[in-house]
């Protein structure tokens, strides 16, 4: 897995980007970037140059399921890794980030393990 | 005015018919229309009377009902907002005071642990006897300034575990605000019962309309007790689901 590649944190609370960059920044991915809702981040992502996205779900604005579904609408995104980080937690809701392309899904709260499972587990499938 | 205007035509009618009887010496009948002249005074008397009590009484209740309800909707519920953005404040000052206490101790943990390393794989030289003089001196040096930033290090680090400790202050404060809120909520309910029952709709049990619209709407961390239906109850069984999907 290639330690400098380029994350963008996506919740609305800065206290949880916080938690993830430092979470990140102990796995050895240091080259993260932070925008605090879908609206704010698609643009970013529009941008390029961004190999792997975790997003919140409940934000104002955009929320995460809606970045989800506009990531895997565009061409140039489609292929992201995204990786959903949330209190959300229905069966439903798991269900429809699933049907929209989800590549992994994290409940908070979350421990520092979870997360670097996760994460492994999206770029073994990636990679392999 | 309508009916001291009634009052005045019917009494006055009622006066000249009086004065004629005692003029025409009908003592019998003249006292007759003294009666009546009363009484249409006294049942005019009673309807005031009887209306005013109403009245009295219809403020009264709706002013008892009123004063805490307008209580409510003017003081508490503006105040147990301002009290629940208070524990959004508190929280977050916690959380931010944590984290930076954290990112400021662990790259020193980090540089501590590091030169340890190098520190002891020189001492392990040493002891071989594979190390010259000059490298000697160097260790020593090292050594010198690794004891001397060390005990400032660890001073630093301790300082910050004791700002993460005091922190987690946060949780007593904002569980008793919470708590005096969830007081608020039960008396607004109790009140709003009884302003039913009053109306006079009949009211078994409060009863809780869903509040989720849609079945995948957003609606934050579930409160045990309150949200648990349709919901998975940790990353186990998300990840269940996902693999039950095919994940």
């Amino acid at each position: 897995m290639n330690k400098d590649m380029r994350i963008l944190i996506v919740d609305d609370f800065s206290t949880m980007r916080r938690i993830i960059k430092n979470l990140l920044r102990d796995l050895g991915f240091n080259n993260t970037e932070e925008a605090d809702d879908g609206s704010t981040a698609l643009p970013m992502l529009q941008k390029g140059g961004f190999d792997f996205l975790i997003t919140d779900w409940n934000m104002p604005g955009m929320a995460g399921i809606e970045l989800l579904k506009h990531v895997r609408a565009d061409p140039n995104l489609s292929k992201l890794p995204v990786l959903m980080v949330t209190a959300e937690q229905k069966r439903e809701q798991i269900i429809e980030a699933a049907e929209a392309g989800v590549n992994g899904y994290v409940v908070k709260p979350f421990t520092a393990q979870v997360l670097q499972e996760k994460i492994d587990k999206i770029f073994e499938r990636v990679s392999g | 005015m309508t009916n001291d205007t009634v009052l005045g035509d019917e009494v006055l009618a009622m006066a000249k018919d009086l004065v004629a009887k005692i003029e025409a010496g009908e003592n019998e009948e003249a006292h007759a229309v003294l009666d009546e002249m009363t009484k249409v005074r006294e049942s005019l008397l009673y309807q005031e009377i009887g209306k005013l009590t109403r009245e009295l009484h219809t403020s009264l209740s709706s002013f008892r009902v009123d004063t805490h309800i307008t209580d409510l909707a003017e003081k508490d519920i503006p105040d147990a907002r301002e009290r629940l953005r208070y524990v959004v404040s508190m929280t977050d000052e916690a959380a931010n005071k944590t984290l930076t206490a954290v990112e400021e101790s662990l790259p020193l943990c980090d540089s501590l642990g590091n030169r340890v390393g190098e520190i002891s794989e020189s001492w392990q030289r040493l002891l071989r006897r594979e190390m010259s003089a000059d490298e000697f001196r160097a260790l020593s040096k090292t050594l010198a300034s690794y004891l001397a930033s060390s005990t400032t290090d660890v001073n630093t680090v301790k300082s910050n575990l004791n700002e993460v400790l005091m922190a987690q202050g946060f949780q007593d404060l904002t569980g008793q605000i919470i708590h005096r809120v969830i007081d608020l909520v039960e008396d607004v309910e109790n009140n709003l019962v009884g302003l039913i029952k009053v109306a006079g709709q009949k009211v078994d049990a409060p009863t809780y309309i869903a509040d989720e619209k849609a079945e995948t709407t957003p609606t934050g961390p579930p409160v045990p007790g309150v949200d648990d239906s349709g919901r998975v109850s940790g990353q186990d069984e998300v990840d269940d689901l996902l693999s039950s999907l095919g994940f």
